[in-house]
């Protein structure tokens, strides 16, 4: 045994005063996480906890279900289906989904929907900033866009107004 | 537990933790439709405010920080009274985020109160006892005034008087007051947070509290007693 263990056994306070310090710096790095990160609820909180320490796991069988709903262009059940899987909005390729639920069905041949564009644009930013190396990547082949920084692409191109926009050519091109 | 480790684990969890619960609480605010929380991070002159009342504690002798740093104690102890200090500051920025309103003029009122309240407490130097009274006295006035009033004053849905008075502060101020009401969870949590930093105050390592001398003679008695800060053998 070393004498520092002996040491400590014999001056309690010694122990107390250590793991207060140790416990005080963890709070201010909590306090940091919290002014930085935002959580806007409890789940948020407790998701972003447990994200922060690598043990989040989204609802497997929810996000089965929200693709299955995505892949039969109900994009509303399946936002509905991957907010449930993935409450605390901190797992990338489910927000990547719910984005590309936006981007799917604010698409039209004449023009795109602004305003669901532009709310899925807030989720791709938010699927890149809590995805691992902030980069997303889903290899699934019903999709046509496999990265966020590809689906950002097209949600940014939709929302600007382009000379390209006016061209009749435009209504023959394909939903991505 | 010894005199020694009750005194460690105030000083280096008890306190810090109570501090930084008001430090993350301070900040905490909830939407008044849907209840989204924020957490708002001291600003610049809630960090001037929170530095001048640490000063306040300290030329009044709420707190003596040669208690918490100084070469007599140990390295480890000298960690934690700078760990203890550092909460206690932003706790206090964090108490002034709490009872000031976000943004416009009414801020900027509360800041200058704030300010005037402080550099005269520090200017009269009241007793220990008497300045964590006229300090329980200002903030508890300040919640009122902010989550009482103001809320009641801009609280959606309100009377018809109420939109008549909140009309006219806004015409008086053309548009400049620009106060947000919060959700009720706000007023909760602020309340708490008050009550807990007051009682972090008391628990700070202070200079000994006595009465207030009544007579001229108790007061020439206690100028010629022994000096106010006893060294602590616990510190060593």
């Amino acid at each position: 045994m070393s004498t520092d263990a002996v040491d400590i056994r014999r001056r309690p306070d010694t122990a107390i005063r250590a793991s207060g310090a140790a416990v005080v710096i963890a709070g201010f790095a909590g306090l940091l996480w919290l002014f930085v990160q935002q959580p806007a609820s409890l789940v948020e909180l407790t998701g972003g906890v447990a994200a922060t320490v690598g043990v989040y796991q989204i609802d497997q069988a929810a996000f089965e279900e929200g693709r299955q709903f995505f892949a039969a262009d109900k994009f509303p059940e399946a936002r509905a289906a991957f907010a449930r899987a993935d409450p605390a909005m901190r797992h990338g390729v489910t927000q990547f989904y719910t984005a590309y639920s936006y981007y799917r069905q604010g698409w039209g041949r004449l023009y795109s929907d602004d305003a669901l564009y532009t709310q899925g644009l807030a989720v791709v930013n938010r699927a890149i900033e809590v995805a691992p190396d902030h980069r997303v990547r889903v290899d699934d082949p019903a999709l046509d866009i496999k990265t966020a920084d590809e689906l950002k692409q097209a949600l940014e191109s939709g929302l600007r107004r382009e000379a390209s926009d006016f061209n009749p050519l435009r209504v023959l091109r394909p939903r991505r | 537990m010894t005199r020694s480790a009750d005194h460690a684990a105030r000083e280096a969890l008890l306190l810090p933790l109570l501090l930084l619960g008001v430090a993350a609480g301070g900040g905490f605010r909830t939407a008044i439709d849907g209840g989204a929380w924020r957490f708002l991070p001291p600003t610049p002159m809630t960090l001037v405010l929170g530095l001048l009342l640490v000063g306040v504690l300290v030329r009044t002798g709420v707190l003596v920080p040669w208690r918490l740093l100084g070469p007599a104690r140990t390295s480890l102890a000298n960690v934690n009274g700078a760990l203890l200090l550092a909460t206690l500051l932003l706790a206090s920025a964090q108490v002034f985020t709490c009872l000031t309103p976000e943004a416009g003029l009414l801020q900027v009122l509360a800041s200058v109160f704030f300010l005037v309240l402080l550099l005269n407490t520090l200017a009269a130097r009241p007793e220990p006892s008497r300045a964590l009274q006229s300090l329980g006295v200002a903030l508890l006035s300040a919640y009122v005034l902010k989550y009482v009033v103001l809320q009641a004053l801009y609280a959606p849905r309100g009377s018809l008087a109420q939109r008549v008075v909140t009309t006219l502060l806004e015409g008086v101020s053309l548009g400049s007051v620009g106060y947000t009401a919060h959700g009720a969870a706000t007023a909760y949590v602020a309340f708490t947070i008050v009550l807990v930093y007051l009682f972090a105050l008391v628990l700070l390592p202070a200079a000994r509290l006595e009465p207030a001398p009544t007579t001229a003679l108790a007061a020439r008695r206690r100028a010629t007693a022994a000096p106010l800060v006893p060294p602590d053998p616990d510190d060593r």
